[in-house]
């Protein structure tokens, strides 16, 4: 009898045992999930693009999720509202990291608040993965081993418009910049872009409204003045809203060539409905109608699959927001798999040099400076038969390989900061 | 660059305009710190509120020709009639407290307004359509301007014109004056000081969501439009004096036409102008332009 006993509280222990491996990986230590802390900017004229990157997010991590995550482990998103504000970032960074316990870092619109979540991310030595923001200091100057971004810089935005411009037959230009961080640098970048195919264009001139001015009126009769060949518009997201419709108010787009970037973006004409300008040059880092590839089709098909879930069915995925928001949860993810481990310092060597399939063909993160080899689109903005908005016409790509600066003029310009 | 009459004309009609949205903010601003003595802080929600309400107006009448007008006429009621509340409710409260709580209470509503409005439309971009009858341009001079500019410009000398004839030829107008002048003068006459000051608040604000109704065509709707104009609104009520109507119009117009003409000569800085003209004001006379008190 005695032995009878040992042996039946033996098999009791080794059938207790075997219930906490079998349930353990999915419920003891998933109860731990992988978190991600986004702040961005979820009120005011950044919504428009802070909410589609979110369901960029969404769509890999549920995914990612769904094939029972890093060994069990899911990843969850927690989101924080900066409202544009700099200063807003950085306490919710803190607050991310103290009382979250977050393992990475994520977001932003506003470039300046960018900059102080990296240099806090810096000191923390935590992951920033960059989604909007779109100062070339970010990866360049001000660019440290935990900063990554998975969306274009401005440089290489502004470089790609300055080639496109050099197309096409304007000599004397006009520019009207917001006078922030993101204007100036898009501005410089698409001149010198401009200038270096095109040694013979001439600025007429230039003028920089303030930030969130309510009424342009002023520059653009002033700017009609100088009689310019074609107008470069180097307005943030949400400040090219306000400056295209009064554009369009004014004629504008009628009496000159405008040349914007990301004004292709599907954001715009979904924003503007009928305000938006048709006969306009602008580009994108992604177009939902090009490359007309499987590839990007099923992209498409599997937002709208996504976006229609959650109530709010998106047929025309944007390329500074859901497509941003996609690469970057697509780097951070594969990152984590190629490490097999969330522990920063790997995550970090797993993302140099890693490259990702997405709709657009494959796109790296350069090891040197962390930056993302972005390609950008550019064309003319016209109504186009069976599409549901203005779409870009003769699309003309501009890969990242020819229009990034060197990793040596990268971590020169880092010397130049120290 | 050569001087060509026909670009300063149009530097000067897109001043005007400017002057004109100034004008129709800073009116309400200054008429309720020159009757109430109270610097209404919020006074950008009643202006954002008036700009959602004729979002929401002209989508809920989309299918009517006229949306445009019937927001213009009622959004702006709906925010008098609900700054008549505020004034009701809560400003009343504090007219003899001290100023201190005065900033605090109106700067509070900001907030309160802000995440009111959030709640109820949300942090998408709204935009407002051009009324198509306004839709088009007109030639002057060589130049085409937008038929809505001349709308805007309408609006601000209309609404001027009606001011100045409320406060010189109606009974009300005279008591609004009074009041200003002496309170407790025109309340021992027998006269419910109390109820003119609700009214004052009302016309104010209706003023603000006349301004929003107006500009919401040409902007995007978003969250942080009360901010974004409230500074040049605070600069042109000090140019003109504190409280000061006219002294209002007058700095409206001429903060207006600096700046769009500031444009032509230094299109980079034009900004500083308007702070310049502010601190040249405030120096040499310290009551601004025409003086303090709703005249």
């Amino acid at each position: 009898m005695k032995t009878g006993k040992e042996w039946s509280v033996a098999a009791l222990f080794v059938l207790v045992a075997t219930v906490i491996c079998v349930i353990a990986p999915t419920n003891v230590f998933a109860e731990k999930p992988i978190k991600i802390g986004l702040i961005d900017s979820y009120t005011g004229g950044a919504a428009a693009f802070t909410k589609p990157a979110l369901t960029g997010w969404k769509m890999v991590i549920e995914e990612f999720n769904a094939k029972g995550g890093l060994k069990g482990r899911k990843i969850e998103i927690i989101t924080r509202d900066d409202k544009f504000k700099p200063d807003e970032a950085l306490t919710h960074a803190r607050e991310l990291l103290l009382k979250e316990n977050v393992d990475f870092l994520a977001g932003t619109t506003n470039s300046g608040a960018c900059l102080a979540v990296s240099e806090f991310a810096k000191q923390k030595k935590k992951l920033l993965m960059v989604h909007i923001a779109r100062s070339e200091k970010i990866t360049e100057a001000k660019g440290h081993q935990y900063i990554f971004r998975g969306a274009p810089a401005a440089d290489i935005e502004g470089k790609a418009g300055g080639a496109f411009a050099a197309t096409q037959p304007f000599k004397k230009w006009y520019i009207l910049g917001e006078d922030y961080e993101y204007g100036h640098s898009i501005a410089n970048n698409f001149w010198k872009g401009l200038v270096s195919n095109k040694p013979d264009v001439e600025k007429v001139g230039e003028a920089w409204p303030k930030l969130q001015e309510t009424d342009y009126t002023p520059y653009l009769t002033a700017m009609m003045a100088k009689k310019p060949d074609a107008v470069y518009i180097a307005f943030g997201a949400s400040g090219m809203i306000t400056i295209m419709k009064q554009a369009k108010l004014f004629g504008l787009t009628e009496k000159v060539p405008v040349f914007a970037f990301s004004l292709a973006d599907s954001v715009f004409p979904k924003a503007l409905k009928e305000s938006m300008p048709v006969d306009v040059y602008g580009g994108s880092n992604y177009l939902w109608y090009y490359p007309d590839t499987p590839e990007n089709k099923a992209f498409v098909k599997s937002y709208l699959q996504f976006t229609e879930k959650m109530g709010e069915p998106d047929p025309y995925p944007s390329g500074i927001g859901a497509f941003a928001g996609y690469c970057c949860a697509k780097f951070l993810v594969e990152a984590l798999v190629k490490a097999d481990s969330i522990e920063t310092d790997k995550v970090v060597k797993a993302l140099e040099g890693l490259a990702i399939d997405t709709p657009i063909g494959k796109i790296t993160m350069r090891a040197c400076d962390h930056q993302a080899a972005t390609p950008a689109f550019w064309g003319k903005i016209v109504r186009v038969e069976g599409a549901p908005f203005p779409v870009a016409k003769d699309v003309q790509v501009t890969p990242a390989d020819k229009i990034m600066p060197t990793c040596e003029e990268v971590m020169a310009s880092r010397k130049g900061e120290k | 660059m050569e001087l060509d009459w026909s670009i300063l004309f149009a530097q000067f009609i897109s001043g005007l305009c400017r002057a004109m949205v100034l004008f129709l903010m800073a009116s309400g601003l200054t008429l309720v710190f020159g009757v109430m003595r109270v610097i209404n802080f919020a006074h950008g929600s009643f202006y954002m509120l008036g700009a959602y309400l004729a979002y929401s107006l002209t989508h809920v009448f989309a299918a009517t020709p006229g949306s445009f007008w019937i927001a213009l006429l009622v959004a702006p009621v709906a925010v008098g009639l609900l700054g008549g509340a505020v004034e009701y409710v809560l400003l009343r409260r504090i007219y003899s407290k001290e100023h201190l709580l005065q900033i605090l209470l109106t700067y509070a509503l900001i907030f309160i307004f802000g995440d009111l409005i959030k709640m109820l439309w949300g942090v998408e971009l709204r935009i407002v359509n051009l009324p198509p009858i306004l839709a088009g341009f007109v030639s002057l001079a060589g130049q085409d301007f937008p038929i809505y500019y001349l709308f805007i410009i309408g609006t601000g000398m209309t609404v001027a014109l009606g001011l100045w004839l409320l406060l010189k030829m109606t009974t009300l107008g005279k008591l609004i004056r009074a009041a200003a002048e002496h309170r407790s003068m025109v309340e021992m006459l027998g006269y419910n000081v109390s109820g003119l000051f609700t009214i004052v608040f009302m016309v104010a604000t209706w003023l603000g969501g006349l301004a929003g109704v107006v500009i919401a065509p040409t902007v995007r709707l978003s969250l942080s439009m009360d901010m974004e104009i409230i500074i040049e609104c605070f600069l042109v009520v000090i140019i003109g004096g504190l409280g000061n109507i006219w002294g209002a119009l007058l700095a409206a117009l001429i903060t207006g036409e600096l700046y769009a003409l500031g444009i032509l000569v230094l299109e980079k800085y034009a900004m500083a102008f308007l702070f310049g003209l502010a601190a040249v004001v405030i120096i040499l006379r310290p009551s601004g332009l025409l003086g303090r008190g709703v005249s």
